[in-house]
């Protein structure tokens, strides 16, 4: 058990040191972010009732469409150089692998982003007191966009002709996501109850997770 | 029942079942569609336009049936190791791509008169969108791997993602207010449609169904051929 | 911790948490995604004048004006409450007093909502139009049937 633990906490020490040695693709996505929320301001005009109306709107999808550039990182890697082999003969199983690889991208990669979102809100000019509430659906937000993303970009690690289709199968499973978590900042009436169906696309997200990508994990390392 | 895992026996049987099953749904389809325009009544509200109701209705029903097909034959694939539901994911997704599309187009035609508007974002619509966007990304991942052992598990996995569609697309009428109306046949009450309208609407559903069947064999046996040409 | 223990674990896992979700979502899904909301449901917390919403019902029986040739005055209820809509446009086929309706605009103020849009909503009822005579002239019409 001890063992044990200390292989997981090795793990995330490599995963760290990995992602501070790449920092700079997450550093990529946030400039692409934030270019992107520029291009919607000027393209729409600086009117501050217009863009805190749509505000959210356009942080939500530029979120997503930022969070799918960093797909074919997250397995890819580890995948031609062996890691993931290595791992497993070291007794992890695939499932483990992906829930440990979903929980170092969450941490690693959505978590910077994460902190960049308050200064989006002040650009798109919305209110103070809506940004605790962006920022929590943000935050389960991003833990299913993770998952999602290591669904699809394991299904894709032997595609080398139509990689785009990653980015399309995350972007149709977190369109629920966008729904709730939009309606959330209209209404405070009943936040808990929409925080309440988000948790509940975060578990089964979560839960399907591990048994999808883990197959897909599988299929490729032995299809190789 | 062998004929449903072991491509050689389905290949025996459906050489037998094919031409009478062609003239069946070709018959089928002629009468149903005599009695959809000229035979049913008008309906009390909507007059002449509830025909569309004979093509609407079991074109959705057949692309939820073909999606649930798909799921089956992908556990079976996968869990039972049984290659046979790689061949029918493969055959059968493009059939329930176009029933989707026929149940989306005919439904804002519908739509256009009765609600006044052709296309609303209400639960039902959107889950059905939904629906024909993941079937047509299971079209995609058909063409994007070169291996093709890799590309049918993956198919099968994402179908099975995928299925947790159904039941929202099925419930969607009866959780939430929605513009589209709740189910007119279900199990548990008799249905809430007369019987002179309920005849062309069962004929129609035949059809359809034994229509779907036909292009579907003829497509897996294409599958099978393709299969054994290549190994 | 061996591979098959791993899985045995995560398969419990799994399932307490599709149990979780299914248990969080449906208790709350219900008030959430609704397309419109009828008129009883207008309380305070989601009342606001100029809010764009939508709101489904019946056309209230005699109820339904008509000021010019594309403007309309009716009110939409659930038998609870009812609210009273001005329109300007083309109405639906469908639309008829005691008809479902769903319609989308705002409210200019605390009691009269002006629709931008009016959309006719019909029930899962069909039935040829010569019964419908014969059901009345025999007094079996059911008031549920609208």
């Amino acid at each position: 058990m001890i063992n044990f633990l200390k292989k997981l906490i090795y793990f995330f020490y490599r995963e760290y040191k990995l992602y501070l040695s790449g920092f700079h693709s997450v550093l990529t996505m946030i400039t692409f972010f934030f270019v992107a929320i520029f291009t919607f301001i000027f393209s729409i005009g600086p009117k501050d009732e217009i863009l805190s109306l749509l505000g959210v709107g356009i942080m939500w999808t530029l979120f997503l469409l930022s969070s799918t550039l960093s797909l074919r990182k997250y397995y890819q890697e580890d995948f031609e150089n062996g890691n993931l082999v290595l791992l497993h003969l070291r007794g992890f199983s695939y499932e483990l692998i992906c829930i440990l690889k979903t929980i170092s991208h969450f941490i690693f990669v959505q978590i910077p982003f994460l902190i960049f979102l308050p200064i989006a809100c002040i650009l798109l000019s919305i209110s103070i007191d809506k940004v605790y509430y962006i920022i929590i659906s943000f935050f389960l937000g991003s833990i299913i966009l993770s998952c999602l993303g290591s669904i699809s970009s394991s299904m894709n690690l032997l595609n080398n002709r139509n990689y785009l289709i990653g980015s399309v199968i995350v972007i149709v499973f977190s369109i629920p996501v966008i729904i709730f978590s939009v309606g959330l900042i209209g209404q405070y009436d009943n936040f808990n109850s929409l925080i309440n169906i988000l948790f509940g696309i975060l578990l089964i997200t979560f839960a399907i997770n591990p048994w999808a990508s883990g197959a897909c994990l599988k299929l490729a390392i032995e299809n190789n | 029942m062998k004929f449903l895992v072991n491509p050689n026996r389905f290949n025996s049987l459906t050489d037998l079942i094919l031409k009478p099953l062609m003239l069946l749904s070709i018959s089928l389809m002629v009468i149903g569609l005599i009695f959809a325009f000229f035979l049913s009544p008008d309906d009390y509200q909507q007059g002449s336009t509830v025909r569309i109701m004979y093509i609407h209705v079991p074109s959705a029903w057949l692309a939820l049936m073909t999606y649930f097909i798909m799921s089956l034959y992908s556990i079976a694939a996968l869990a039972f190791r049984i290659p046979f539901g790689f061949i029918v994911n493969t055959a059968v997704a493009p059939i329930g791509a176009i029933f989707t599309l026929i149940c989306i187009i005919t439904g804002s035609l519908w739509g256009k008169p009765m609600w006044g508007t052709w296309w609303v974002w209400d639960a039902r619509l959107t889950s059905v969108a939904i629906l024909f966007i993941i079937y047509l990304i299971i079209i995609l991942i058909n063409f994007s791997f070169e291996n093709r052992l890799v590309r049918e598990k993956i198919v099968a996995i994402f179908v099975l993602v995928g299925s947790v569609n159904l039941p929202i697309i099925k419930f969607s009428v009866d959780w939430w207010n929605t513009l589209h109306q709740t189910a007119s046949i279900s199990k548990l009450s008799s249905p809430n449609i007369d019987t002179a309208m309920l005849t062309p609407l069962i004929i129609m559903t035949l059809a359809f169904i034994f229509i779907g069947i036909l292009i579907a064999i003829l497509r897996i046996k294409t599958e099978i051929y393709i299969r054994k040409q290549s190994t | 911790m061996s591979l098959r223990f791993q899985r045995l674990v995560l398969i419990l896992i799994t399932l307490t948490m599709i149990l979780a979700a299914i248990l969080l979502i449906l208790n709350n899904v219900r008030e959430n995604i609704s397309y419109f909301y009828t008129p009883s449901e207008i309380n305070n917390s989601n009342f606001a004048i100029d809010k764009r919403m939508r709101i489904g019902g019946f056309v209230e029986k005699n109820s339904f004006n008509k000021i010019s040739s594309s403007s309309f005055r009716f009110r939409i209820t659930d038998e609870k409450k009812s609210i009273a809509v001005t329109f300007n446009g083309i109405l639906p086929d469908l639309f008829r007093e005691g008809q479902g309706a769903v319609i989308e605009g705002f409210f200019v103020n605390n009691i009269t909502f002006n629709a931008t849009s009016v959309f006719a909503k019909h029930d899962e009822n069909y039935m040829p139009a010569s019964i419908k005579k014969d059901l009345k002239n025999t007094g079996y019409w059911n008031k549920k049937y609208k």
